[in-house]
């Protein structure tokens, strides 16, 4: 039988934190810049409570609408992203002591695919304005569009 | 013009209720934002409010503000947050050389914050750096092998490194008693932490020094670290120590704009103790004062008076130490003959 995956920040390299329910992350050593929204945040909560990836899959089918197998295969492909980009390693010292607590939403919303959003010129992003050069809607480091 | 002589510090309306909505919880939170945000153009704001805006995004999150504003807000958070993310990385190497060296560090301004809640709210764009007296040298010669230079036309990050905080007689004294009251805390203990009473007094001073432009975050500062820590504040030290320090003057200042903004809970005989200390002329000299301040005012413009006597004799001793030109012309006249 397989050993349970689970997944811890790759910090102190990595630092990340929650604003208004998007994860922002940032990889110190390559300056790189990313977000997390919506199941996205979701599945980084899971990150957080050093869920297994099968107990990460069984938690968020039992939270969104969709078909098991596609929420299944999403959620493998984003954790991988996510240890490719070096963001997350695997570990075998941690184990949730409480897995699949389900968080409350309300009605059940459809699975949406969780995506890792990457900011890289960030030299640049950050000589923008973050008042006056960005997307009114969506903020620094969306940049205003002509 | 009287300001360009007597630099006096005065908040406008604008900057009060943003004081108010970034600070305050609840319907008094609510209501400045409500005025703030119908006064204002987010897009013409002066730079001293734009400082607090991290902080501010960080309040109305709390109190679950829905407006137009607010991705632009988190934007500029999220900005902040990334910026002093890469600063503090810095920061920590540094405090890892310097520790290697059995160099103990107090950081001290935006980046001392670190357990704060508004850690990620204020831009650190230079890191302050407290080493004892003894230890600075070896500190300036030890970030200079690390290409920290002098003298770099193009610095990204300044580097304050300073030996004293507060002066006095005996300075050693003075220096011992700001190390014996901090804690080694910062980030996994590589750095020390001024004690809540020490950084209450350093943004004081910071927020009214006449040499600095005006910025309304020390106020914020302040306001937090009674907000946050009002259990570690020792007011009677606190009010000792500014007349120790001559600081009476900032911190009489920081407590009259909290007093009639903010109404923090400050122990009631602090205020009073604070108008009954006689204040130093060097004082007058070194700091702003409020603008309803009457009777500072005029204490100020004698102070200033009294000034113009003590810059003409240092121009005088200046002079003495060049050579005379008059004697060059007059042996060049001699010459001729």
């Amino acid at each position: 039988m397989e050993k349970p995956q689970v997944f811890r920040v790759n910090s102190p390299q990595v630092v990340s934190e929650t604003i208004d329910g998007e994860v922002v992350i940032v990889n110190l050593d390559k300056g790189y810049y990313y977000s997390l929204l919506k199941t996205g945040a979701y599945i980084w909560s899971g990150i957080e409570r050093h869920l297994d990836r099968d107990s990460i899959v069984v938690e968020l089918t039992r939270t969104y609408l969709g078909n098991v197998e596609e929420i299944s295969t999403a959620i493998n492909d984003f954790l991988d992203e996510l240890q490719r980009e070096e963001i997350i390693v695997l570990t075998t010292e941690l184990i949730s002591e409480h897995p699949n607590e389900i968080v409350e939403m309300g009605e059940k919303q459809l699975f949406e695919k969780p995506i890792l959003e990457k900011f890289t010129d960030m030299e640049d992003l950050l000589l923008l304005d973050p008042i006056h050069e960005v997307d009114v809607d969506s903020g620094w480091p969306n940049v205003k569009t002509a | 013009m009287i300001n360009d002589i007597l630099p006096i510090y005065q908040l406008s309306l604008c900057q009060k209720l943003l004081l108010q909505a970034t600070l305050l919880q609840g319907e008094r939170a609510m209501q400045a934002w409500d005025c703030w945000q119908s006064l204002i153009d987010i897009e013409n704001l002066d730079p001293s409010s734009n400082v607090l805006l991290p902080q501010l995004y960080k309040n109305l999150l709390i109190h679950d503000v829905k407006h137009p504003y607010m991705a632009r807000l988190k934007g500029i958070y999220r900005r902040n947050w990334y910026a002093n993310q890469l600063r503090l990385k810095d920061l920590k190497i540094i405090l890892s050389y310097l520790k290697d060296d059995e160099i103990d560090v107090i950081i001290l301004g935006k980046a001392s914050f670190g357990s704060y809640p508004i850690e990620n709210c204020r831009s650190i764009d230079s890191f302050r750096l407290l080493v004892q007296e003894k230890y600075l040298e070896r500190a300036n010669q030890k970030l200079t092998a690390v290409n920290w230079q002098e003298d770099d036309p193009t610095p990204k990050t300044l580097i304050h490194l300073q030996g004293h905080l507060f002066w006095a007689i005996p300075q050693d004294h003075i220096d011992n008693l700001v190390w014996h009251n901090a804690t080694p805390d910062w980030s996994d203990r590589l750095g020390w932490r001024l004690s809540v009473t020490d950084q209450f007094l350093d943004s004081c001073t910071r927020t009214f020094f006449k040499g600095h432009s005006q910025q309304i975050y020390g106020i914020a500062d302040v306001m937090i670290l009674i907000q946050n820590s009002s259990n570690d504040i020792d007011w009677m030290r606190l009010v000792s120590q500014a007349q120790r320090y001559q600081m009476i003057l900032p911190v009489r200042n920081m407590l009259i704009i909290l007093q009639n903004i903010l109404k923090p809970s400050v122990p009631n005989w602090v205020l009073p103790a604070l108008w009954q200390m006689p204040i130093a002329h060097a004082e007058w000299l070194s700091y702003k004062i409020l603008a309803d301040d009457k009777r500072s005012f005029w204490q100020s413009i004698y102070a200033h008076s009294v000034r113009p006597l003590n810059y003409f004799g240092t121009k005088l001793r200046e002079l003495k130490q060049t050579p005379f030109p008059g004697r060059q012309v007059l042996k060049s006249l001699l010459k001729v003959r």
